[in-house]
């Protein structure tokens, strides 16, 4: 435990040291907020304002102090402490998180379970199909073809926008549709795995009603490395996110960052990927300790 | 020296094995067909181009293609006029190019540092993989947009960022599959009679995980040529008249309503040759493993 904490400590300082020289990537910021053709003493003043004229070293520290106290810097387009700017659209981003996550979920699951349980049948196949389908289409394409049809030729849905739940509609599917193709493979893989156990074998010769081997054996056993998946899909989700909410306007951290980028506001792009990095990290720590409690078989070392 | 033999014998056998067993698997023959035909694009020299992809006419912008019985351009024309069978075969080579060379980047990269981190171990080891575990923490497309936002779009700065996305999970593959090799017989033998470690490595590790490696590579190229196309449709792509098949889906994204077709075209073009390159890449992974098909991150 204390080993695995260590890890995502040090992990967790990898990645402030990525986002720190990100910001330096640009060469001088200096010249990106005041104008090319700023004078040299006004470069010096704002260098010397924000730290910039000190050592790479003593910049650093007082980047990770600054986070650790929960400060992320101003953002230079709007003059406002970033982690507010990027507080304000963390609801937008959950709720479109939450529903694609339950659709990818709602469908993904009980197809893989089918599939395993009918392997090699035209479902398994038909599942398969599904899968590299979902997959290959890029899911802005995806969505361009859904506002195409409902929101253009059809006009049953608005094709972009945050309020009802009719908005939520498009982007849950786009979103839901890119996680999908892992939760049933997953899903899948897990009961595959199950099903060739002794236990499951001696559950069925013992006389164990085949629905109750299903839901009581295989699926119970299968739950944990599906939510395990579920969990580490967060990364991914953050990409899908970020391209969803740029198509269909949706007021998130996703279309915030696009919008830092196109609007040269580089400490907000640096601040969204820095949160959204420690979002993975600490997610990903928790899963690992909720393992070791659920399943006392998976403890490491 | 007979037992070795017989070894050999084996061996070869299975590779055979392996490649029959990807041949008579429907989905990777159209999967390799379609990738192939896809691949051979690029090779399509410009003279032979129905147009100029990047001339401009705005008397002939916005025209539907064979569906509307328009055989003049046969996929239609976009916002510019400009033909977009030229633009979708122009834009082929960019899109391929960019997706295998960063592909191959990310493997070389992957690779070595996999290698280098599984076989030497110690410090080494903890090294890469604090490494590989910081790099597969961020999500890759907020990174790469982050990146490219402040060095610029440009070809290089793209394989650049998209070799960044993907040198990671070929390194933890590599890693594990070493560690698993190393701890062979045949490996402490090598040892024991004085051969240098790298010879062991390129005449006895490589080609033990060559197979897997194939095909995560495989599904590597597929994922870069559908994150850079996002980034292409973002506007952080490769700038005019250079073109992607992503770049050109964005520059049709705001015309869908009255010209569909300058969005959807491009769009069906990336989604065949990740859907093939999938196919190849499962095929492969039947073959090594037959009982089960990929579980992988996306």
């Amino acid at each position: 435990m204390i080993r695995r904490c260590l890890r995502f400590i040090m992990v967790w300082v990898g990645i402030t040291l990525i986002t720190f020289f990100l910001l330096r990537l640009t060469g001088s910021p200096a010249r990106i907020v005041l104008g090319e053709f700023a004078s040299d003493a006004a470069v010096l003043e704002f260098n010397q304002k924000y730290g910039l004229d000190q050592p790479l070293f003593t910049q650093y520290l007082s980047y990770i102090s600054n986070v650790m106290r929960g400060d992320l810097g101003t953002s230079w387009r709007f003059g406002e402490p970033i982690l507010k700017i990027i507080a304000a659209r963390i609801p937008a981003t959950l709720e479109m998180a939450f529903s694609s996550l339950a659709f990818s979920a709602l469908l993904g699951i009980p197809l893989g379970v089918l599939a395993a349980l009918k392997r090699e049948t035209p479902l398994d196949y038909l599942s398969r199909g599904i899968v590299l389908i979902a997959q290959g289409i890029p899911n802005f394409f995806l969505a361009i073809l859904l506002i195409l049809l409902f929101g253009v030729a059809l006009r049953w849905l608005p094709t972009g926008g945050r309020g009802e739940i009719k908005h939520l509609i498009l982007p849950t599917i786009v979103l839901g549709l890119y996680l999908m193709p892992l939760t049933l493979r997953t899903t899948r893989g897990a009961v595959l795995d199950i099903i060739e156990q002794n236990y499951i074998r001696t559950a069925r010769g013992k006389g164990v009603p085949e629905n109750s081997v299903i839901w009581r054996h295989i699926f119970r056993n299968a739950i944990i490395p599906i939510v395990t998946i579920l969990g580490l899909q967060i990364a991914s989700l953050f990409n899908g996110a970020i391209i969803t909410e740029t198509i269909f306007s949706w007021p998130g951290i996703g279309r915030l960052i696009v919008a830092g980028v196109t609007g040269r506001d580089f400490p907000v792009v640096q601040g969204v990927v820095l949160i959204l990095a420690t979002v993975v990290v600490v997610i990903n720590l928790a899963i690992d300790i909720l393992y070791t409690v659920i399943d006392p078989r998976i403890r490491l070392e | 020296m007979k037992s070795l033999l017989d070894e050999n014998v084996r061996i070869s056998s299975l590779k055979k094995k392996m490649l029959h067993a990807y041949w008579r698997n429907s989905g990777s023959q159209v999967g390799s067909i379609i990738s192939i035909i896809l691949l051979f694009l690029i090779v399509i020299p410009s003279h032979w181009l129905p147009y100029d992809p990047t001339i401009v006419d705005l008397h002939v912008a916005k025209e539907p293609g064979f569906w509307a019985g328009n055989f003049t351009y046969v996929l239609g024309t976009d916002f510019l006029g400009r033909d977009l069978l030229s633009r979708a075969i122009f834009g082929a080579r960019l899109t391929i190019l960019i997706g295998f060379s960063a592909t191959a980047i990310a493997t070389i990269l992957g690779i070595f540092l996999g290698m280098l981190a599984g076989f030497i171990g110690k410090w080494i080891d903890a090294i890469v993989s604090w490494l590989i575990d910081i790099q597969l923490s961020f999500p890759v497309i907020a990174l790469a947009i982050a990146i490219i936002a402040m060095v610029g779009g440009s070809v290089i700065s793209l394989i650049f960022v998209l070799a960044i996305m993907s040198w990671a999970g070929i390194a933890r593959l590599v890693r594990g599959q070493t560690i698993a090799a190393k701890n062979e017989i045949y490996v402490d033998a090598a040892l024991a009679i004085g051969i240098p470690r790298i010879r062991i490595i390129i005449r006895h590790i490589l080609p033990n995980i060559m197979s897997p490696l194939l095909a995560i590579v495989t599904y590597e190229m597929a994922r870069l040529v559908l994150a850079e196309s996002a980034l292409s449709f973002l506007g952080l792509g490769v700038s005019a008249p250079k073109v992607t098949w992503g770049g050109m889906i964005g520059d049709g994204r705001g015309f869908i309503y009255d010209a569909w077709w300058t969005a959807v075209v491009p769009g069906i073009l990336i989604a065949l040759l990740v859907i093939a390159l999938n196919f190849v890449g499962d095929g492969i992974r039947d073959a090594i493993d037959p009982t089960s098909w990929r579980v992988s991150k996306k």
